[in-house]
């Protein structure tokens, strides 16, 4: 891939507790391409919102991005200092949080949070950041923008909030843009309005965006490729056609046999037996062996190398040449 | 914020401040009799409409001299207060934004402070330093440091935490914005009440200061000395120690419950 944007190679981050370093992100390496919208899937706790915290660079502080190099345009962002990170977030690359009612600051005006990127990386006047920031605001779906930009967090609701958590990352222009599961905390009609939003977006902005989600529905509406994540892994990736109508994984399987739908009307949802191996538990084989049907002795033992097949690449011993094919 | 006092503390505590506060103001310009003027005549006299509250063992008004004294009190509180809540302000906000060795360092420096029993360091200070209202007004300042550090530290971890700064983080806003425009804002209620709280601690430690005769010295008038003074009429003019405890008491009940009543109506809120 010629165009990459954003290209992560082999990205290890661990935690420190008293009694250890605990791998969270196991040689994670995927790219981002020009107008590429890639999702992550997975469930909770593989690694999704850390792997997107990686990328813009706050960590929890007791992380620790151990190897690997994450290469934006031409900067590696694994190796910035906090001052050359400030040039980076919000104005390069920003960052769309989950939850609309926490992450907006209550004693701020929604017009001075949105503006707060402007102020950070531009030189503009007064008068033309907030003619900017109406603009935005129109632009993401805010009804009565000049109200609005006076108004606090408080009066609005939800799908507003997550609107003006939207023009937020959108108002610096960023070249890529990292939604970490932008529509969960909405309710459902919220969330379609905001997901049309992102689809409009998509085209006429020409966005590059990583796009967090645990929800196929979403990833299919927006996205151009998938990662699917487990237990700090890249077990397979590809497009998200290619994924939903032929996944390889055991793991991707499962998740997409576990997908609601209206044919499966009235039958017992299928659920994956037990749950995801917590950080200490991990082993070096792979993670899922616990919980796959397909378990092999050499699944204990070792994590497979990525196969690439087609449109696709699945780490599976069932596709290596150690695995034996069933 | 706080238009309506919802609860009956709260009240009195306003209330107690307001009329203090008023009366202080007007001794700027107006007290009943001069506070330093000897009447040998009307030696420890008991309370009389002349004499509100009776005269001292010179025959000074007893209500003017305590007026003249809440402008030392309200001088040493306000200025403790401020020195406190900006040293305990850089220590507070600096180890609990950025954590870690120097989170360690500024609050063992802290515990160290708080280690002494408040009123020997301040006594240990003064008599290091010459004892008088500026020493006074030092020692009580760093006496209050740990105070605000330790909850202007607290406040600050706990709403570093909240999304809205991590956001803040990602659109490239520095330490200094972070702290200044997003978390500070946020932990006013807190600052107020310690400060509210603090006050009135030093308001009380500068009486007990004076009392000792290390505090603020003659011939600025304060009510910790006069309670000094007060002591050998004990039995022959009680009106002298009640009037200047009485005074010391409500204004250190006034801000207390002011400090609560803060809190408690920013509880209810939440």
């Amino acid at each position: 891939m010629t165009d990459a944007l954003l290209t992560i190679d082999d990205v290890n981050v661990s935690f420190r507790f008293s009694d250890g370093h605990y791998p969270a992100l196991n040689h994670i390496s995927f790219s981002v391409s020009q107008n590429e919208v890639v999702g992550i899937v997975g469930e909770s706790g593989c690694g999704k919102s850390l792997t997107a915290r990686t990328i813009m660079g706050i960590l929890p502080d007791n992380a620790m991005l151990s190897q690997g190099s994450i290469m934006f345009d031409d900067t590696d962002l694994a190796r910035l200092d906090e001052q050359e990170w400030q040039a980076i977030r919000g104005r390069r690359i920003s960052m769309i949080f989950q939850e609309p009612m926490t992450s907006l600051n209550p004693l701020l005006t929604i017009g001075r949070q949105i503006e707060e990127v402007l102020k950070k990386h531009t030189k503009k006047t007064k008068r033309d950041m907030k003619a900017k920031t109406i603009s935005v605001m129109n632009s993401v779906g805010l009804p009565r923008a000049e109200a609005l930009y006076k108004s606090y967090p408080h009066h609005l609701s939800g799908g507003m909030r997550q609107r003006v958590v939207i023009a937020m990352a959108l108002i610096g222009e960023p070249d890529l843009i990292i939604a970490d599961e932008p529509t969960t905390a909405l309710d459902v009609t919220i969330q379609a309005q905001i997901l049309d939003l992102f689809k409009s977006l998509k085209a006429t902005r020409n966005m590059s965006m990583v796009f967090i989600s645990h929800d196929w529905g979403v990833i299919r509406s927006v996205c151009d490729r998938v990662i699917v994540m487990y237990a700090g892994r890249i077990v397979e990736e590809g497009t998200v056609e290619a994924l939903l109508q032929n996944p390889q994984h055991p793991y991707t399987k499962a998740l997409i046999q576990s997908i609601p739908d209206h044919t499966k009307k009235g039958q017992m949802l299928y659920t994956i037996p037990g749950t995801v191996p917590g950080l200490k538990e991990r082993g070096s084989g792979c993670p899922f062996a616990s919980r796959c049907q397909h378990k092999q002795a050499i699944c204990e033992q070792k994590f497979p190398e990525p196969v690439r097949m087609g449109e696709q690449s699945v780490a599976c011993h069932l596709y290596s040449e150690a695995g034996v094919l069933e | 914020m706080m238009t309506k006092p919802k609860s009956i503390p709260l009240f009195i505590g306003i209330s107690l401040v307001v009329t203090i506060s008023i009366t202080m103001l007007i001794s700027f310009f107006y007290t009943p009799y001069d506070p330093n003027e000897i009447h040998s005549a009307s030696r420890l006299s008991s309370p009389s409409a002349e004499h509100l509250f009776g005269t001292d063992n010179f025959g000074r008004d007893i209500l003017s001299r305590i007026m003249e004294g809440s402008q030392t009190a309200f001088l040493t509180g306000f200025s403790a207060v401020s020195i406190g809540l900006t040293v305990g302000l850089v220590i507070g906000a600096c180890a609990g934004y950025f954590e870690g060795w120097l989170d360690e360092l500024l609050m063992r420096f802290v515990d160290a402070l708080l280690a002494f029993p408040g009123i020997l360091l301040a006594i240990m200070l003064v008599s290091v330093f010459e004892p008088g209202m500026g020493s006074t007004i030092v020692a009580l300042g760093i006496m209050s440091i740990p105070t605000f550090a330790r909850i202007i530290r607290g406040s600050i971890i706990q709403y570093k935490k909240f999304d809205f700064v991590q956001a803040s983080i990602a659109k490239g806003a520095g330490s200094l914005r972070i702290i200044f425009r997003h978390l500070l804002p946020n932990i006013t209620s807190p600052i107020l009440v310690a400060a509210s709280l603090s006050f009135s601690g030093s308001v009380l430690a500068e009486s007990g200061l004076s009392y000792l005769g290390l505090g603020v010295q003659p011939p600025d008038p304060s009510w910790g000395r006069m309670l000094k003074e007060a002591q050998p009429y004990i039995t022959s003019a009680p009106w002298y120690v009640i009037t200047t405890g009485l005074v010391i008491t409500l204004m250190v009940l006034g801000f207390n419950l002011l400090g609560d009543g803060i809190r408690d109506s920013n509880d209810n809120r939440a």
